[in-house]
């Protein structure tokens, strides 16, 4: 199955202008009402809870409603159409999109992908004994540089069966797992992807069940940087980072959202291939970061303390 | 006694974060509803360092009836800080002792 990521989140919420402040200062552009972009136009979606166009929400606190998969043709549309038609309804909407529900009993859609393929510059720098990145005279710290998140990373899901959702991706859409976390979760990547994951998941009681964070790539670390001070700039809340995980590599920068739910930033995620052999070690706080730093306020070396000179 | 801030910097029906620590991180939530003050440590029960609101003074969901936390969408009562749906279900905020004397409200002891 040539799926290649997740497309659009779809979330039904009811404080719908902080959550447009919150995702425009994140970073994403408003294409359409409500449909904020990532460069590659990849989109998280706002809808009123109460809209009656949304799928239901699930009995917990969660306000995503639909996870809408983005895969490469309608070949690929139509396979999974019919291997999901074997045991569960599929609906076409007008658009000629695909709905169903996964075995966590999480709302998915498939969709020819409205992503496009980027072409852009990547974080470029000097490093000793390495050809120079930048070219003389050409500054890597630039404050006013625009910091616009490129593509939709991954989502993370709390789910009440870990083995159960997993291999639904695994059996039935040929997702690949690269790590495992034991007695948490596996880290997931499908075919038309070579990122190290596209979902991950946290094994929870069923109370919990929902969206754990979602996260979209930036250029590199820099940009992830330059992004995450400017939000905690206009007060947003920081919640962990920022640092650099370990299984996937990817830098993060994660921030509690008015979606009530984690907004990752991440840079510089591991790719995978076939050839790849899974690693698995118990969840720990080592195993989750290789480093974590927290934002303080600046300062500067000067001369004697205040009141001495 | 600390002075958390004046009575009026709590909007009526609103939230206010107080207290903030060395990083800027406010410790305390203040709740204004008619003519109390409810206030509430700045964590979640779900997780040490799980800190609320999204925003500055950002803590309460769409119609203001509930506190909202921005981690994963937990709902808690405000006159007694439960939760009613969420990952801390049937766990509650940790309540902080304030009274309001003179227009302000202060912290009765140490959260």
């Amino acid at each position: 199955m040539r799926i290649i990521g997740p497309d659009e989140l779809i979330f039904g919420v009811d404080n719908i202008e902080a959550c447009r402040a919150f995702l425009s200062d994140y970073g994403l552009s408003e294409s359409a009402p409500d449909c904020f972009e990532a460069l590659d136009r990849t989109a998280v979606i706002l809808r009123d809870r109460n809209d009656p166009a949304l799928p239901p929400p699930l009995p917990t606190a969660t306000r995503l409603r639909e996870t809408i998969w983005g895969v490469e043709d309608q070949a690929t549309l139509d396979a999974i159409a019919a291997e999901l038609s074997k045991d569960r309804e599929v609906t076409v909407d007008a658009d000629g999109r695909l709905h169903t529900v996964d075995d966590g009993g999480f709302r998915i859609g498939f969709q020819v992908t409205r992503r496009i393929v980027l072409d852009l510059p990547p974080e470029r720098i000097n490093s000793p004994g390495a050809a120079p990145g930048r070219a003389p005279n050409e500054i890597g710290a630039n404050e006013d540089a625009p910091a616009r998140p490129r593509t939709l990373s991954h989502i993370v899901f709390f789910v009440p069966d870990m083995d159960r959702m997993a291999n639904f991706y695994i059996d039935r859409l040929g997702f690949v797992v690269t790590d495992k976390f034991t007695n948490t979760g596996p880290f997931l990547r499908p075919q038309a992807n070579d990122d190290h994951h596209v979902l991950f998941m946290i094994q929870t009681p069923e109370y919990m069940q929902g969206l754990e964070h979602l996260a979209f790539h930036m250029q590199g670390p820099t940009e992830l940087m330059l992004a995450g001070s400017r939000m905690v700039k206009k007060g947003y809340e920081s919640f962990w980072g920022p640092g650099r995980h370990k299984f996937g590599s990817n830098w993060f920068w994660y921030f509690n959202s008015p979606l009530g739910t984690h907004v990752e930033y991440d840079a510089d995620m591991d790719k995978h291939d076939g050839d790849w052999t899974l690693r698995e070690v118990p969840m720990s706080k080592e195993a989750a970061q290789m480093f974590l730093f927290e934002n303080v306020a600046k300062w500067a070396p000067g001369g004697p303390p205040p009141g001495k000179g | 006694m600390t002075l958390l801030c004046r009575l009026e910097d709590i909007p009526e029906g609103g939230a206010r974060g107080v207290l903030p620590n060395a990083r800027g991180r406010d410790g305390v939530v203040l709740l204004r509803r008619g003519g109390r003050v409810y206030a509430y440590v700045n964590n979640c029960p779900h997780y040490d360092r799980a800190p609320l609101g999204w925003r500055k003074d950002a803590f309460l969901n769409g119609d203001g009836t509930r506190i909202l936390c921005a981690a994963h969408g937990a709902l808690f009562r405000i006159e007694d800080g439960v939760c009613e749906i969420g990952p801390c279900l049937g766990q509650a905020l940790t309540p902080v002792p304030v009274r309001i004397e003179g227009g302000a409200v202060w912290l009765d002891a140490p959260p």
